[in-house]
């Protein structure tokens, strides 16, 4: 049967936290893995993971399915996938609105997608056919966006909630991705929250960024290598009040690792920060 | 740019212009909104992919990085991705044809051993994310009479990996581990190293064996029955104690299975 996550925060498992995690147990809501570092047949890797499963919930976040891509989806690598979903049972899967291969080249980034009816069709087919090799129902992710194209009929949200539609996934709402792209594209991240249908949202992601200057423009890298900033922190407050409900919170990081406690409180604070929101919205609807 | 550009035309265009830089961003149908740095911006992902993979090869091959430095790793990591991109997205299987690539890369030709030591890097990365398995015991072939075990197969640990260089690879591999701090000169034409790597558990060990091992081993690995192994083993190397060799292979957990010769 399968269980959920736990509606508080996790924090992405990194190799050199395995042995300090098995020996303390910290108090981590649940893990979340890129399924791309496991798909090697065994060794230390497997080890770990099936470890530090037995003590936590698991969530399986992939970057590689390339679902937006308009050669078809690789069934070596869902089947990659679908071998470790039965392994590790994870909680959750998830990947992202972006393509990364295009016949047997695979590009090592989430590249953008033009929001058309075409790439719309391309998607949902896409995601379908994971959702029905895996028997079950995954999430996706906003990306992060550094340009755009000029034949997209559809604004973000709404291609999301035209995904969710179509396809019957759920959305992991990437808060920080949110930010960068609409500093990246003018647009209102705010905005971009208030037209997201809600009751997909079954995860959502925080983590940090850098800023570049090009000429006198500043650009929002998404490069996961730092402390959430004090921006993000105010735009998942407001996601979280939107949504009205507590929801699995991840704290990315995959730059630049620190210490393990440094995850975990940034963890914490995401915590704090959504029991405070989500008690004093029920206290208030109980007055 | 017509708006009506069909997908897949943009993604071929997108992956053109990811790998060749004299491509500029008005090559595809972009948001005039951001005209200005939609250059830069189509730098940004040309950055990621490169440095995402430059450092997934440099954690594959530390040693071939520390002996050849930055620039030089820089510029054989680029030519390799422009000649090679990666075909799968599991990390584990990426960048296995770099020694390859080295042995035609015309700026490494006057340093043929260093495809050899990515060799050493890659057997051991490899060796590292195999499959888990029972090794075999001696007790496993105790029962077993001669005659019929002569004309068995020895499959070896799915971690087992072999390499004959004439270059002592290993010493130069040894001497540049993270963290050694050695000036000792080795060298090269101080004769080959003949390796074994394999994991019995999860670390992978590393051995030097004879000649005669190395073509008992390999003939193994083919499929050869034992008993051709040995005679192989034994014209190729007049040192070679059968015995001998197979109850230390046995004792240090090389092989998984016993199993019909091919």
């Amino acid at each position: 049967m399968q269980t959920f996550l736990p509606s508080t925060s996790g924090i992405s498992l990194k190799p050199k936290h395995y042995k300090l995690i098995l020996e303390t147990e910290p108090k981590v809501g649940w893990f979340e893995v890129h399924p791309e570092n496991y798909m090697g047949n065994g060794g230390a890797p497997h080890k770990y993971l099936t470890e530090i499963r037995s003590l936590y919930p698991l969530s399986m976040h992939g970057v590689g399915m390339s679902l937006g891509s308009a050669t078809k989806i690789n069934e070596d690598h869902l089947n990659a996938l679908c071998k470790l979903v039965k392994r590790y049972q994870p909680q959750m899967i998830s990947e992202h609105l972006s393509w990364s291969r295009l016949g047997n080249t695979y590009l090592n980034d989430l590249l953008p997608l033009p929001y058309t009816d075409e790439s719309l069709k391309v998607i949902v087919n896409n995601i379908d056919r994971t959702q029905t090799t895996l028997g079950r129902k995954i999430l996706i992710e906003n990306p992060s966006i550094y340009l755009a194209f000029n034949n997209s009929t559809y604004s973000e949200p709404e291609f999301l909630n035209n995904l969710v539609e179509q396809s019957g996934c759920g959305l992991l709402l990437d808060v920080n991705n949110i930010f960068v792209s609409a500093c990246n594209q003018g647009f209102d991240p705010y905005n971009y929250i208030r037209k997201i249908k809600t009751e997909a949202v079954g995860e959502i992601h925080l983590a940090g960024h850098t800023v570049q200057k090009i000429n006198d423009t500043e650009i929002r890298i998404d490069d996961h290598g730092s402390k959430v900033i004090e921006e993000v922190w105010s735009l998942f407050s407001f996601a979280i009040k939107y949504i009205g409900n507590r929801v699995p919170v991840m704290i990315e990081w995959d730059t630049d690792i620190p210490e393990l406690s440094v995850l975990i409180d940034e963890m914490k604070k995401a915590n704090a920060m959504m029991n405070k929101i989500i008690t004093s919205s029920k206290k208030m609807s109980a007055a | 740019m017509s708006k009506s550009l069909p997908l897949i035309e943009l993604q071929r265009n997108f992956t053109q212009c990811l790998f060749d830089n004299n491509l500029h961003a008005d090559y595809l149908p972009l948001d005039d909104a951001t005209k200005s740095t939609n250059d830069q911006r189509l730098d940004i992902y040309r950055n990621n992919i490169f440095y995402s993979l430059k450092n997934a090869l440099a954690e594959l091959y530390p040693v071939f990085k520390r002996l050849t430095g930055d620039d030089f790793f820089n510029g054989a990591g680029l030519a390799y991705l422009n000649m090679y991109p990666p075909e799968q997205a599991s990390m584990v299987n990426f960048g296995k044809t770099f020694p390859e690539f080295l042995e035609k890369f015309e700026y490494a030709s006057n340093y043929k051993w260093l495809a050899d030591i990515a060799q050493l890097e890659l057997a051991w990365h490899q060796s590292y994310h195999e499959a888990d398995t029972v090794s075999l015991t001696p007790a496993d072939l105790a029962h077993i009479p001669p005659h019929k075990l002569a004309d068995m197969n020895l499959r070896l640990h799915p971690s087992f990996r072999l390499i004959n260089s004439k270059y002592p690879i290993y010493k130069i591999w040894l001497a540049n581990q993270d963290g050694v701090d050695n000036d000792e000169t080795i060298d090269l034409d101080a004769g080959g190293d003949i390796l074994c790597l394999y994991r019995p558990q999860y670390d992978v060990i590393i051995k030097v064996i004879s000649l005669g091992a190395y073509v008992f081993l390999s003939n193994l690995q083919q499929g050869q029955t034992l008993g051709n192994a040995i005679i192989s083993a034994t014209e190729s190397d007049s040192g070679f104690a059968a015995e001998k060799v197979l109850s230390n292979c046995l004792l240090e957990q090389y092989f998984e299975k016993l199993i019909e010769a091919k």
